[in-house]
């Protein structure tokens, strides 16, 4: 189990330059909102807001405030009068806290970088106002419904620096909860857990219209295994006990390469944002931007 | 600085070699990984053996290595010889009832004596003596001495002063009356590898050096002899030798001579080890015998020729020159030639090492050190 120490001046001075890296991004939503909230994010919903979007002939059940009387003056056809609204995207950041995460011990651990996306994503989103909250799947569950208000961002430093890495927790019901109170999920996992009921149940959201991002997080030294003899022991299942020597280290990377592959196949045939991001390849702030920029891999893992 | 038993130092050495081997090609079991991708290594039964190629636990190796080296160091029993001379003397000085006064010995030593020679007093035992000063007559000695027994502690001191000089002399002060030599004497002499000279002192009057004319030989006796106490355990003997001849028999020995006896007695047989099995001693004007060899009349050991002739050998006359000096000692213990090279000596056992004594502390010390370097690695591993 790994817990880092206390502290909120700590956690400022330790985040202080990758909230730097990241301010001024904005994480534009890949859908239209669905929630009526003022916001900065294109809406489904069409107001009467002053942002003039175009006309379209009046059709039975349409409010009659919206005729433009002018142009029926001018026209007499009746016409409504159509804008643009803009609506905020309420954002949850999933965590995955299992043992896994915790490799490789260290402050170059996969938990570490988590901990530092969850912290620059929220902010990012706080910018843009959207309100963000953070879900922690572990073991006992942490949980920080989304809001707006100031020193947010503050408490996820906090709740990511006092969660605890041990156990096996599953992502699918922490997805769940999640999706219920947001438009846009954010998971930063390793993918080493349920990965089959996480994918699925995130199909049936992104059908439903929420925005899934999935952070795939991947430690250099699983890409490279050391190539010393050594007895490798799964974290989360006590029962994985082999032995990783140069006789079967090509066979691993064949078919951890393999794995890799059908979880981008299977993550972005569901529709959502997937990104692979390795542990020290570059900085957090460049991985941050990929994903709210939604751009591609900036290189295949591996 | 020199070592007495050098063969162990080098089988330290040998040691402390395999030490290191064995650090260098030591197996053990791969240490286990947490590894969250273990999965995805292929699940056969991998029998994979590591081979270090650099030395494993270089302090714990450093003490064992340390350890052996002292515990051979101290087994080897170092030295420091003292100073080298060219020439040192082995000095056998005659204290027996021969010397008419030891006073006159002591300063014939004492005349020859230098630093670094060694000086032997004897009479029917020899002793190492550390200078001229310290020679004394034994207490309740009063017969004549021993030659041979002169000579043996000599060529023992030859050996204590082996790694002080380049050669060694050997000087006896001694009357070197007829009665003091005996059938061994010239050959433990020509073991002696080189030249020595022989300082005669006055021997005793003539008249205490009496020749004794009849003898009494308490011979085959069935009760305790004479001078003889019961053995604690009896014990079983299979020859016993008198004036050359030799009778081999199961005999079965009872008695024993004190040495308080034979201080004051002559032996003339023995047992095949050693032991006094017949004594003889002077008084007044009669020689008498005491002999502790039991004899089985059932047998036909009475009737064997060797016994015969070890029968007579004990029951002729004590009458003989004891006194005087003897005319061939002077050239039998010159002998000619060159000094005696110190090499020729083999080393001494005596000789004390006090640096072997905190070598094997130290080495002790260090055993301690490295059960306490492997006592955590055990509770690791346990756990």
């Amino acid at each position: 189990m790994r817990r880092a120490p206390h502290g909120e001046g700590r956690d400022r001075l330790m985040y202080g330059a990758l909230l730097d890296a990241v301010r001024g991004l904005r994480w534009r939503a890949r859908r239209v909102s669905r929630i009526a909230v003022p916001g900065i994010h294109p809406s489904r919903v069409r107001g009467t807001s002053a942002e003039f979007t175009e006309y379209r002939p009046y059709r039975q059940g349409d409010d009659l405030r919206r005729i433009d009387w002018k142009l029926f003056a001018r026209s007499d056809r009746a016409h409504v009068r159509i804008s643009e609204e803009r609506a905020v995207t309420p954002t949850y950041l999933l965590l995955d806290a299992s043992a896994s995460m915790a490799f490789p011990d260290g402050v170059g651990s996969k938990w570490t970088l988590a901990q530092q996306m969850a912290v620059a994503l929220a902010s990012v989103a706080h910018s843009g106002g959207d309100p963000v909250g953070l879900m922690v799947a572990g073991n006992p569950r942490a949980t920080i419904s989304p809001r707006t208000r100031r020193g947010i961002v503050a408490e996820v430093i906090q709740k990511v620096e006092d969660v605890p890495v041990t156990g096996s927790s599953p992502l699918a019901p922490a997805l769940m909860a999640a999706a219920r109170t947001a438009s846009r999920i954010a998971i930063v996992s390793d993918f080493l857990g349920d990965l089959d009921d996480t994918s699925r149940l995130a199909r049936e959201l992104i059908a439903a219209g929420r925005d899934v991002h999935a952070l795939h997080v991947i430690a250099a030294e699983e890409l490279n295994p050391p190539r010393a003899v050594s007895l490798v022991t799964d974290p989360e299942v006590s029962d994985v006990r082999r032995y990783m020597a140069d006789s079967v280290r090509d066979e691993y990377l064949r078919s951890y390469a393999e794995w890799r592959e059908s979880t981008a196949t299977r993550w972005l045939g569901s529709g959502a944002a997937y990104r692979t991001i390795v542990v020290g390849r570059e900085p957090v702030s460049h991985s941050v931007r990929r994903v709210v920029r939604d751009e591609p891999n900036a290189s295949r893992a591996g | 600085m020199s070592f007495l038993a050098p063969g162990f130092l080098v089988a330290a050495v040998v040691g402390a070699l395999g030490v290191v081997a064995l650090h260098f090609i030591v197996t053990r079991r791969p240490r286990a990984l947490a590894f969250p991708t273990a999965r995805f290594v292929p699940d056969v039964p991998v029998a994979a053996r590591a081979r270090s190629i650099q030395l494993s636990d270089l302090l714990l190796l450093a003490v064992r290595v340390l350890m052996i080296l002292l515990a051979g160091g101290a087994l080897a029993r170092p030295i420091f010889p003292p100073q080298r001379e060219r020439v040192v003397r082995v000095i056998a000085a005659d204290v027996s009832g021969s010397v008419e006064n030891v006073a006159e010995t002591r300063d014939s030593v004492r005349a020859l004596f230098r630093p670094g020679d060694a000086v032997v007093q004897f009479d029917t035992a020899a002793r190492l003596v550390e200078s001229p000063d310290s020679i004394g007559v034994r207490s309740g000695v009063t017969t004549h001495g021993s030659l041979s027994v002169g000579l043996i502690g000599a060529l023992r001191a030859g050996s204590r002063v082996r790694n002080g000089a380049d050669s060694v002399e050997l000087v006896v002060v001694s009357p070197a009356t007829l009665a003091e030599r005996d059938r061994a004497t010239a050959g433990i002499r020509a073991q002696w590898p080189g030249r020595g000279r022989l300082v005669r002192v006055a021997a005793k009057a003539a008249a205490d050096n009496r020749v004794s004319q009849a003898t009494q030989v308490e011979f085959l006796s069935v009760s305790r002899p004479r001078l003889a106490i019961p053995r604690n355990r009896i014990d079983t003997v299979g020859a016993v030798v008198a004036d050359g001849h030799v009778v081999v028999a199961p005999f079965e020995r009872r008695w024993r001579f004190v040495s308080d006896s034979l201080a004051h007695a002559r032996v003339i047989a023995r047992w095949v080890d050693g032991e006094a099995a017949a004594i003889e001693w002077d008084s007044a004007s009669t020689c008498t015998r005491s002999v502790a060899v039991p004899i089985d009349n059932s047998g036909d050991m009475p009737l064997r020729p060797s016994f015969v002739d070890f029968r007579v050998a004990l029951a002729k006359s004590c009458a003989r020159a004891v006194s005087g000096p003897d005319p061939d000692a002077a050239t039998m213990l010159a002998s000619a030639g060159h000094l005696a090279a110190a090499t020729h000596f083999p080393p001494s056992k005596d000789v004390d090492s006090p640096l072997a004594r905190w070598l094997a502390a130290i080495a002790i010390a260090l055993a301690i050190v490295d059960m306490i370097l492997r006592r955590p690695r055990n509770v690791e591993s346990e756990q």
